[in-house]
């Protein structure tokens, strides 16, 4: 059977071949071996890098903003977790039926999720792109039992705003937002990244620089599906600072409770450190809508709202202060000794001036009015008598002395300056000259003559503090852990007013409340004694209307009550405007008496419960 | 005795390194640390018993047996296309005894066998025209036929190749082959049309990886990744990233070249590489120096068997070749392949042994 070589010629013809293909073949693995040295050591590092990339992961980690704290450490402001389903398009073998499952799972129409990952189309690799925000427990549990049909979609969790009074304080706390393209090119917001919030209203606003964070880091390992094997490097996120503000829950409660339905403000604000305890502005806002980004449609019902309940009343609403403008024409008399407070004037219930005539709100006339009577009944006649007297320039000079027209200078934004008009001023600005009548005008607060309602509360602390007046504030203190930056009272102002002038000033205000005729009598109470002062600022001439109902509500008189108490010892002031609300001691008087009282009974509580005596 | 002990060495160190790399592959997984590789020792020694087993038979009665051994794997082939295990979308594997058995691997040495006997009984001065192919032809179909049909488009390829390697030793009348080769150009794009969609796939991803990188496309961008990061001297044993977190695939089977390359670098390609051209070497120089027709063939039929086996293994792995599912003899894990692998290193020794009788 064996073939024996017979034909060399073949013999030779095939050892031929195989000398010629051993060299094809060691060509062959040459060139294998350059495309090694080429992949491996030639592009060594690039193809290192794409492994590196492959397999690590950086993701941040959400740091958790500082919290608002009360006095008594309730917080007013907190963060809670929050659920967001994120798709990482890389580790999603197909992303169309994920997307599918995901739409089936949680009824949300396909076509929305596709069109999320197609606008995300150019973001960096295995950076994940938010499919739907806030998942409910319902949610969040249905897509983890359904993981393994899930690849390459995670629920993050990310901490959200809580406001805890809801609608509340709204004001005061503000609401975040996401950084705008402004304030990214801003070198203070340098640490910022697109869709970052950060506060854009209020104490959110004001304390972002504290309130804010440091973002953590993770490297991690992953496998092909995207698992985490590994953490390789971790910076833990630090949270951000917590302030500590004189917002008093139950107070603020009770203020917002007060004004619902109304458009208005309360202040209440203590006399000698000008802690605020309560500073409600309605309409408010539902700063919780804000936590995570507010959707177009809110917001747009926000904007549109007449009463326009972005606006802090208590700061930005300018009104003429009526009645409550007599205290600075009555100190300035004292002062200045133009007038003896014992003298007294006739009121008929009007005052004629040249050609004019001027009414008192009283259409009967008071009669005979001294200083005191002229104050607890706001006899508009004895004000008329005693403005020429006393003269613009010292009106102005006390007016401002007490704080109007400058802004008072607390932590929110916006906050408004009001006016102190002066005889130069309106011959600047019309080219006509102050006439007498705008003086008499003054002197009852009308007018050219603008305040603020944490105005009116701060001329009231430095009544009741002997002619200090401290600065209003919020924040006590910011708790950053390692350090407490302590803010301590400060005085915005002092007057220098002799103490008998403000003790007068403070018996006819207590008058005011407690005298059978006075005009604020619906703020007495039986705990306490309260002083006070009614205004009524008005928004149209009133000759031809004859009962208040009848008035369209836009054009019905602001109610002005600013309050002490107690008289004696005055601690805390309360200061209300109802806009459109009719007279000061119908309207505003009631709710000055109720914020009052809580403060009173709060405080008897919480003297007792220092004493460890039992409640009763 | 004429032992070719270096041969038999360089395979042994082949197949322990292989044992080694599979051995790596799931150090990281929670699975059964050492299951691949110890599996794999396994194969080895039944494939050494094959080989010690077929030195010891004079190659000349194999000779004669060679028709009727190729004939029992196409019986195999037959029974695999009709009774066969699918796994992965073909048919491949019949059990045998509890041992999945690819009979593909097999027919690949019966086939080089069949060829050897033939060619060496039909030499003759005058050079070999396409006519005087007609039996090669049909030996080269019944066996490309059925493994083409499971279907195993590397493996059929593989044995073209192989029956391509082997005429290309014969005495070949020129203008004949060139009219031949003519014929199979124009009938090559006609070709495309038998091919199924998954095959077509992998070639127009081999074009052009960048056509699909999710799907078709990854496996050999992560592959070139493995290959590639590995750089001079390698990641380190149990050490690659790619291998370890499974961004390869197929890392036991067709990429196991990619976790080599990433673990031991171009260092540790290159020792391979010389380990396998050693291989072909030594096959070539047993056909140069063997003393029949027979035993020429038969070594250079298996030379070219583990040289495409290598070339086409890494060149798919290095992005040069399409994905055709073929494995790296001796390295890749798969009982199969080890011990028919294993038998043809036993034919090659056997040849030397005998060579001046």
């Amino acid at each position: 059977m064996s073939i024996q070589f017979d034909e060399k010629n073949l013999a030779l013809l095939l050892n031929k071949k195989i000398r010629l293909s051993v060299i094809l073949i060691a060509v062959v693995f040459l060139f294998i071996c350059f495309r090694l040295g080429y992949l491996q050591i030639l592009k060594g590092s690039k193809y290192s890098a794409l492994s590196t990339n492959n397999r690590i992961r950086i993701t941040k980690t959400p740091d958790p903003r500082g919290l608002i704290l009360s006095k008594q450490n309730q917080a007013l402001v907190k963060n809670i977790p929050s659920f967001d389903l994120h798709l990482i398009p890389q580790d999603t073998p197909d992303i169309d039926t994920v997307l599918l499952n995901i739409a089936e799972l949680l009824q949300i129409h396909f076509e929305d999720l596709k069109e999320v990952v197609k606008k995300n189309a150019g973001r960096p690799p295995f950076k994940p792109i938010s499919l739907k925000k806030e998942l409910s427990w319902n949610e969040m549990s249905l897509v983890l039992s359904k993981k393994l049909d899930l690849q390459g979609i995670t629920v993050e969790t990310v901490p959200k705003r809580l406001y805890c009074l809801g609608t509340f304080a709204s004001h005061i706390f503000g609401f975040l937002g996401e950084i705008d393209h402004t304030e990214l090119q801003d070198p203070e917001y340098s640490d910022y990244a697109m869709g970052d919030l950060l506060g854009k209203y209020g104490l959110e606003k004001w304390g972002e620089k504290y309130l804010r964070g440091k973002k953590g880091g993770l490297q991690t390992e992953v496998d092909v599906y995207g698992n985490r094997q590994n953490i390789l490097a971790e910076i833990a996120p630090v949270p951000g600072c917590n302030l500590i503000v004189s917002i008093d829950p139950v107070l603020q409660t009770k203020a917002e409770e007060l004004l619902q339905k109304k458009t208005g403000t309360v202040i209440a604000i203590h006399v000698s450190s000008g802690e605020i305890f309560a500073m409600a502005s309605s309409p408010g806002f539902d700063s919780n809508l804000f936590a995570r980004g507010i959707d177009y449609k809110d917001w747009k019902k926000l904007i549109d709202n007449p009463f326009h309940p972005l606006l802090n009343r208590a700061l930005q609403s300018q009104q003429p202060p009526g009645s409550i403008f007599k205290i600075i024409v009555a100190i300035a008399a004292l002062e200045e000794k133009i007038i003896n407070p014992q003298v007294q004037f006739f009121c008929p219930g009007h005052y004629t001036l040249g050609a004019r005539t001027f009414n008192c709100w009283k259409r009967g006339g008071h009669g005979w009015m001294n200083m005191r009577d002229a104050i607890v009944e706001s006899c508009d006649t004895y004000f008329y008598n005693i403005a020429l007297k006393v003269g613009m320039d010292n009106m102005v000079r006390y007016a401002t002395m007490y704080g109007f027209g400058e802004k008072t200078g607390l932590e929110l934004e916006g906050e408004k300056p009001g006016f102190v008009p002066t005889p130069q001023w309106k011959k600047e600005k019309y080219g006509i000259a102050w006439q007498k009548g705008e003086t008499l005008n003054m002197s009852i607060g009308q007018g050219f003559l603008l305040a603020t309602p944490i105005q009116l509360a701060c001329f009231f602390c430095g009544i009741a503090n002997n002619g200090k007046i401290p600065k209003p504030r919020l924040v006590l203190n910011v708790d950053c852990r390692d350090t407490k930056e302590r803010y301590s009272p400060e005085t915005l102002r002092i007057c220098r007013i002799s103490q008998q002038t403000h003790a007068f000033i403070r018996d006819a205000l207590a008058g005011v409340v407690n005298d059978p005729k006075g005009t604020g009598a619906r703020a007495k109470t039986d705990r306490i004694i309260v002083a006070g002062k009614t205004g009524t600022s008005q928004v149209a001439s009133k000759k031809s209307i004859k009962s208040e109902t009848d008035i369209p509500r836009h054009l019905r008189d602001h109610a002005w009550f600013v309050s002490m108490a107690p008289a004696d010892k005055p601690e805390i002031v309360v200061c209300v405007l109802v806009e459109h609300g009719g007279s000061g001691g119908q309207v505003a008087a009631p709710i000055a008496k109720e914020m009052l009282s809580s403060y009173f009974s709060l405080n008897e509580i919480q003297t007792r419960a220092e004493k460890g005596s039992p409640l009763n | 005795m004429n032992f070719d002990i270096a041969l038999f060495v360089s395979v042994l160190v082949l197949c322990f390194l292989g044992v080694i790399n599979l051995n790596s592959i799931y150090s990281s997984s929670g699975e059964a640390t050492s299951f691949y590789s110890f599996k794999q020792i396994y194969w080895i020694l039944i494939g050494l018993s094959a080989l010690f087993i077929i030195i010891n038979i004079n190659y000349i009665t194999i000779c004669r047996y060679s028709y009727y051994l190729h004939a029992f794997a196409l019986i195999l082939l037959l029974i695999v296309l009709f009774y066969g295990k699918s796994k992965f979308g073909s048919q491949r594997w019949i059990y045998l005894a509890g041992i999945s058995l690819q009979p593909s691997e097999f027919a690949k040495i019966t086939f080089i066998l069949a060829l050897s006997k033939f060619f060496s009984e039909n030499m003759s001065p005058r050079a070999y025209t396409i006519r005087d192919l007609f039996w090669p032809f049909i030996i080269l179909l019944s066996t490309f036929i059925p493994i083409y049909l499971q279907p195993d488009l590397g493996t059929a390829g593989i044995i073209f190749l192989i029956f391509l390697s082997m005429i290309f030793f014969l005495n070949l009348n020129r203008t004949s082959f060139l009219r031949f080769f003519v014929f199979c150009a124009v009938l090559l794009p006609g070709f495309w049309f038998f091919l199924k969609e998954y095959q077509k796939q992998r070639i127009l991803v081999f074009l052009n990886p960048d056509l699909d990188p999710l799907n078709a496309g990854y496996q050999v961008i992560q592959s070139k990744i493995a290959v590639g990061s590995g750089s001079l001297l390698g990641k380190g044993y149990k050490l690659g990233t790619q291998t370890q977190l499974r961004f390869l695939p197929e890392q036991h089977t067709d990429f196991v070249f990619s976790v080599w390359a990433e673990e031991w670098g171009f260092i540790g390609c290159f020792f391979l590489l010389l380990l396998f051209f050693f291989i072909i070497y030594r096959g070539l120089r047993i056909a140069y120096s063997s003393k029949n027709f027979f035993a020429a063939f038969l070594a250079v039929g298996l030379s070219s068997l583990f040289f495409w086996h290598f070339i086409i293994n890494v060149f798919m792995t290095l992005g040069l070749f399409p994905v055709v599912g073929v494995t790296l003899p001796f390295v890749s894990y798969g009982g199969s392949s080890m011990v028919s692998c294993l038998f043809g290193i036993g034919l090659l020794l056997n040849l030397n042994m005998r060579k001046f009788k």
